[in-house]
């Protein structure tokens, strides 16, 4: 009885809980080994899309390849950094720089090794993407990626214009 | 008593923060639950134990309030899935802390996560779908007084399962940044780290190393297009039950280069591990108590076949390294198409130890594993992606038992067709040819996806070689925003489930699964 319980909680937790909106104050690596905390990203003038990826997950770099063909007509008439956190441990985080250059992606790539900030932001499974808007707080996120997913975020961006 | 000292400053911390604090706190989490309706199977000779049901489920809380933040972790195994340990059983919150967290400071009581350098030589880290959590217990502090350096320490008991461990840990890790001392055009980071565990030992024998102490010492360059990482390991005395009471010394090196510039990214690496296995019980075997990291080195495959037989790193003793080499063909060239086309390529091989010989591999080939894949968008609805696959698996001297080397050739094709901005199918195709273990394999997916909400897919993985067993899975998922639902009907297979190359063993098991996810 007590086991059913407990998992009707884990599911009916989430109903009545609200999404929260503020960002942890955690470091990341950037690609040139600096410390950088996403909240350094945040502008009066600029939103803020968060992809949390791996070299190795396949729906996570489908989704960085669909999002990079269509980047140029995309920045021309929305303003917006894309953030693209990678969670590759040590098996391939080596990876990361040559396989982001040798797909020509245009994102500004973060290093999270271990984890802090995929777990201080709840993050469960990836890809999940995160907008937040000029103040700071996530006003759209997803988790997974269908082909298509790209243009729910193009619309949400198109929304904070 | 250093525990209470420093439990008293973080309160002091907390009070003198909190004037400036936010007024209210933010509280947000996630729930993950994994569950398992087993059911009777002849043909794989599946187990169905005596409960049908497997149910894994996490509970994560946190509360952010101004630089505090403090959350925890609940578990609940209902019993565990198959595959994970037995000992992972019943419910309790596992996991809890409390963090100051400022620009320069960042302190944590209570259980945490860390890795110092590459985490060769010390790495506590959470892998669910494995079953592994080595948070550890005490407490955590790092301490940036100037850019150009960093300091961190750690000290406490290891998270076993769903208990706590006896022994104690305690390490400390030091950065320093050479381009800011002295100027530089590139960067240079100079990295040291020492960790000591200690674990009452009641044998017979006196002279036993109950104190281990190991060291690191690191190097990272980025100059430009360069880039490189080595770290180098000592590791102290530690015999125990996983090297077999072995009475030596560890090592380990490891050594990451790069080159990249726009449309092109090469990597090698090498290592050489010997002795490495270190855990805080002398006692642990399997995915539990481990103090430092050691993924196998070569290419995480995401495709099934390609994974059929996996590669863990040989801890007590591997040489070799791979290679990658990132390429995008132009847009608009001949071969590259209106939307470029893009190569990669990877090679890794890993040896035994040469006796004496500290360089040279070994004679016995481990595993390699050679590997060409080449994406292509070829209009704006149709990409396709080719890889071909050789791998050399050596199940003798890796599973142990027999002296079989399995060689294998695998294709693969993936193609996926976008109706609109909304429907989407995609397949793929592989094939597998071997003369050893199961001969062929063939394989087949069909996934039909309708954006941002569904998914709907079907496959089958039939070894015609020899046990003409289809091991098949349906299955359909919904998500809305930060919720996930994944439902489905699947055939496992006996056989390693690896991540990040660390594996476990999952024996064969069918039946229904259900997945939430969901964050808030």
């Amino acid at each position: 009885m007590k086991k059913q319980l407990v998992i009707m909680l884990f599911v009916v937790i989430p109903l009545f809980t609200q999404a929260q909106n503020a960002l942890p104050e955690l470091k990341v690596k950037s690609l040139e080994g600096k410390d950088v905390s996403i909240k350094d990203f945040l502008s009066e003038d600029k939103a803020i899309v968060i992809s949390f990826w791996a070299t190795w997950c396949k729906p996570c770099v489908n989704e960085l390849t669909e999002i990079a063909d269509v980047y140029d007509e995309w920045t021309e008439e929305l303003d917006f950094v894309f953030l693209a956190i990678s969670v590759d441990d040590t098996r391939s985080t080596a990876k990361v720089k040559s396989m982001v250059n040798g797909k020509e992606w245009p994102y500004t790539i973060l290093l999270d090794q271990n984890q802090e900030l995929k777990r201080a932001l709840n993050v469960s499974t990836i890809p999940h993407t995160f907008i937040i808007n000029k103040k700071g707080e996530i006003v759209f996120q997803h988790q997974g990626y269908t082909p298509g997913n790209e243009w729910e975020v193009y619309d949400e961006l198109t929304k904070l214009k | 008593m250093f525990m209470k000292i420093l439990s008293c400053i973080l309160f002091l911390l907390i009070l003198s923060s909190s004037v400036k604090a936010q007024k209210t706190g933010i509280l947000s989490g996630s729930v993950e639950s994994n569950n398992v309706r087993y059911s009777k199977d002849e043909k794989t000779g599946a187990l169905v134990p005596d409960d049908k049901f497997g149910s894994n489920n996490y509970l994560k809380l946190d509360y952010l309030w101004g630089n505090i933040s403090a959350g925890l972790q609940y578990e609940g195994y209902f019993p565990s899935i198959i595959g994970y340990s037995n000992q992972l059983d019943g419910s309790k919150i596992t996991n809890r802390y409390l963090s100051y967290t400022s620009s320069q400071l960042n302190v944590t009581v209570g259980h945490f996560y860390e890795q110092f350098g590459s985490g060769l030589i010390y790495r506590t880290y959470e892998e669910r779908s494995l079953g592994i959590n080595t948070a550890m217990d005490g407490v955590n502090a790092s301490f940036t007084p100037v850019d150009f350096f960093k300091i961190k320490g750690v000290w406490g008991r290891q998270r076993t399962y769903m208990e706590t461990g006896e022994s104690n840990i305690r390490g400390g890790d030091v950065n320093l940044g050479i381009q800011e001392l002295l100027h530089l055009s590139f960067k240079v980071d100079l990295g040291a780290s020492w960790v000591n565990k200690h674990e009452d030992y009641t044998g017979p024998e006196e002279d036993f190393p109950k104190s281990v102490d190991s060291y690191a010492y690191r190097v990272q360059i980025e100059a430009g297009n360069f880039s490189l990482y080595s770290e180098y390991v000592d590791k102290g005395i530690d015999p125990s039950i996983a090297n077999g009471f072995r009475r030596e010394k560890g090592e380990a090196f490891l050594l990451n280069t790069g080159y990249s510039q726009k449309g092109l990214g090469i990597n090698l690496t090498l290592r050489r591990i010997e002795n490495m296995d270190l855990r805080s019980e002398r006692e642990a075997t399997g995915e539990v108590a481990m103090i430092n990291y050691l993924p196998a080195l070569t290419r995480q495959h995401k495709y099934a076949l390609a994974l059929l037989h996996p590669y863990g790193a040989s801890v007590a003793g591997e040489i070799g390294g791979q290679l990658d080499i990132y390429y995008s063909i132009k847009k608009g060239s001949a071969l590259g198409g209106k939307y470029g086309t893009k190569l990669h390529f990877n090679f890794a091989q890993f040896n035994n130890l040469k006796e004496g010989q500290w360089a040279s591999p070994g004679d016995d080939v481990l595993f390699s594993d050679l590997s060409f894949d080449l994406t292509k968008k070829w209009t704006s609805k149709f990409r396709s992606v080719i890889s071909y696959v050789n791998q050399s698996y050596n199940k003798g001297k890796i599973e142990g038992g027999s002296d079989e080397i399995i060689k294998s050739d695998i294709i693969i094709g993936d193609l996926q067709y976008k109706f609109n901005r909304k429907a989407a199918l995609r397949g793929e195709v592989q094939h597998l040819w071997t003369k050893q273990d199961e001969l062929n394999w063939v394989m087949g997916l069909l996934e039909f996806s309708y954006a941002p909400k569904w998914t709907v897919f079907a496959s089958d993985m039939f070894n015609y070689g020899e046990t003409d067993i289809h091991y098949f899975n349906v299955g359909g998922s919904y998500s809305y925003r930060s919720t996930r639902l994944a439902l489905g009907y699947a055939r496992n297979r006996e056989g390693l489930q690896c991540v990040g190359g660390i594996c476990r063993f999952v024996p064969a098991y069918t039946g229904f699964n259900l997945s939430l996810t969901t964050r808030f």
